[in-house]
């Protein structure tokens, strides 16, 4: 029963955060009231932010990590992890969420990205990283800076899954691709994706990323969420999907029991019931290529 | 019949208790509803959330079928499943399973920023173990119920209990199943 050494293995206990998210929903929320629906509905997490990345689109102009008060509040009043955003590469952002003590930091695409040359170096700082992927090469360029979750960018903003679904088969793809590879075409990959070839064969014989992949970027309804989990994320995350919508907390509610029950047609079915008017959504060919989030990083 | 272990397969952290009782060559099963939990031997109450596992168990109605369950078969709470097992909920109070004699405090260690690894000893244990306190709630012993068994501390950190017993529940504030070692686990199988 005695105390022994404490060891230090920072990335375990951050990928650990991770796995406890897992099947569970993390939902986008701009101010307590918000929150508490989110936390009320079921949300595993919340992130924080002034604006949803549906009006952030509308708006446009640059957008930044939100109002560290805000995040602060929102912090108070709920018990659950809570996650905010920083720009592509922006350090000093990333300090002041890591001085709040927040749970998880996004550096996300949603936000003007700062840097033209270098995402977060992520193993430099305590709070685990969740980043966005359009494909396997990207999501492990992102493990190797110390990414310690990776979610699809999919096309955040719109309601619209197709980019999510897209970038969730293109991971699948990537890690399948590995199992019939010669040792040498395996170094050319890793050459290729610009990481360590120790990483990609942790993946070859994983079958899977190192660390949990979920689902991002234009979960409009139940039925988007479990399509998202049939396709191996392991759980989503919410964006302007469900406060955008006529009856956020019955929505909320119906996402959580879906994306649980996933595999389950019937009760898919009884939550997707009466849940009024979803958030109306984009086209995505009706986008204009430099408006698309998910060309940002690299 | 070899004995199933149930992991309540809600929310949270289920694929490794999963892949370790696999290692052990034990069958699982992902229990949602009153007919899984009859189909199992033991049961375990994974990490997560405990408010978005308490939402599911309330809708499905299983509080009442995993109180009469643990009357008999071993229980494991982890972390979140810890809260759910407790006598007594605060920071914030919620409701819980009440299967042990304990009180959680949620949150108790701080943010994401206070999780950590460490090796503590375990009672039955030949050798410390690796385990992860992650935004790790405190567990405090209250009066024992009526009927109930004693409460026996298993392991300390800090000076605060980590894991305890009383007779067949157990609850530990941290995690075991994001490493490869087993002994806790064949250590549950025995129980």
């Amino acid at each position: 029963m005695t105390k022994n050494t404490t060891s230090q293995d920072p990335f375990d206990i951050k990928v650990g955060l991770a796995r406890m998210l897992c099947n569970g929903v993390i939902m986008d929320v701009i101010d307590v009231e918000q929150a508490r629906i989110a936390e009320d509905a079921g949300a595993v997490a919340v992130m924080a932010l002034e604006r949803v990345p549906s009006d952030i689109r509308r708006d446009g102009g640059v957008a930044r990590m939100s109002d560290p008060h805000m995040i602060e509040e929102i912090k108070a009043a709920v018990s659950i992890p809570v996650m905010a955003k920083v720009r592509i590469g922006h350090i000093a952002e990333a300090q002041i969420l890591e001085a709040i003590g927040i749970d998880f930091i996004d550096e996300s695409e949603v936000l003007t990205p700062a840097d033209p040359h270098f995402h977060v170096n992520k193993h430099l700082y305590k709070t685990p990283f969740v980043c966005g992927a359009t494909d396997l090469g990207e999501a492990l360029r992102r493990v190797n800076e110390g990414a310690a979750l990776i979610r699809t960018k999919g096309e955040a903003g719109t309601g619209n899954i197709i980019e999510a679904v897209r970038h969730l088969r293109e991971v699948r793809r990537g890690i399948d691709e590995l199992q019939h590879f010669s040792k040498e075409r395996l170094a050319e990959k890793a050459e290729e994706y610009r990481i360590p070839v120790a990483l990609l064969q942790q993946v070859k014989e994983l079958g899977s990323l190192p660390v949990p992949n979920f689902a991002a970027g234009g979960v409009a309804t139940p039925a988007d969420a479990a399509l998202c989990r049939q396709l191996g994320a392991e759980t989503v995350f919410v964006g302007s999907g469900i406060f955008k919508s006529e009856n956020p907390s019955r929505l909320g509610k119906a996402i959580v029991q879906a994306t649980c029950f996933y595999n389950d047609p019937k009760k898919l079915l009884e939550v997707s019931r009466n849940l009024g008017q979803a958030m109306r959504g984009l086209e995505i060919s009706k986008i204009a290529p430099e408006a698309l989030l998910a060309n940002r990083g690299w | 019949m070899d004995p199933v272990v149930g992991i309540l397969g809600f929310q949270g952290c289920i694929e490794p208790h999963e892949n370790l009782l696999r290692k052990l060559g034990v069958q699982t099963l992902r229990v949602r509803t009153a007919q899984d939990l009859a189909s199992v031997d033991r049961l375990i109450l994974p990490g997560g959330e405990s408010t978005t596992m308490l939402r599911f168990l309330k809708i499905s109605g299983l509080c009442e079928e995993i109180s009469s369950f643990a009357k008999t078969k071993p229980v494991w709470g982890i972390c979140a499943g810890a809260i759910l097992a407790a006598r007594v909920v605060r920071s914030p109070e919620q409701d819980s399973l009440n299967l042990i004699d304990i009180e959680a405090h949620r949150n108790f260690y701080g943010s994401q920023l206070d999780s950590f690894t460490t090796k503590i000893s375990v009672a039955q244990l030949s050798r410390p173990i690796e385990v992860q306190f992650i935004r790790a709630p405190k567990l405090a012993l209250l009066a024992e119920s009526q009927g109930r068994p004693p409460l026996t501390v298993m392991a300390e950190h800090d000076g605060h209990p980590v894991f305890l017993a009383q007779g067949h529940i157990w609850t530990s504030s941290f995690h075991v199943e994001l490493g490869e070692d087993t002994s806790l686990h064949e250590l549950f199988l025995r129980q």
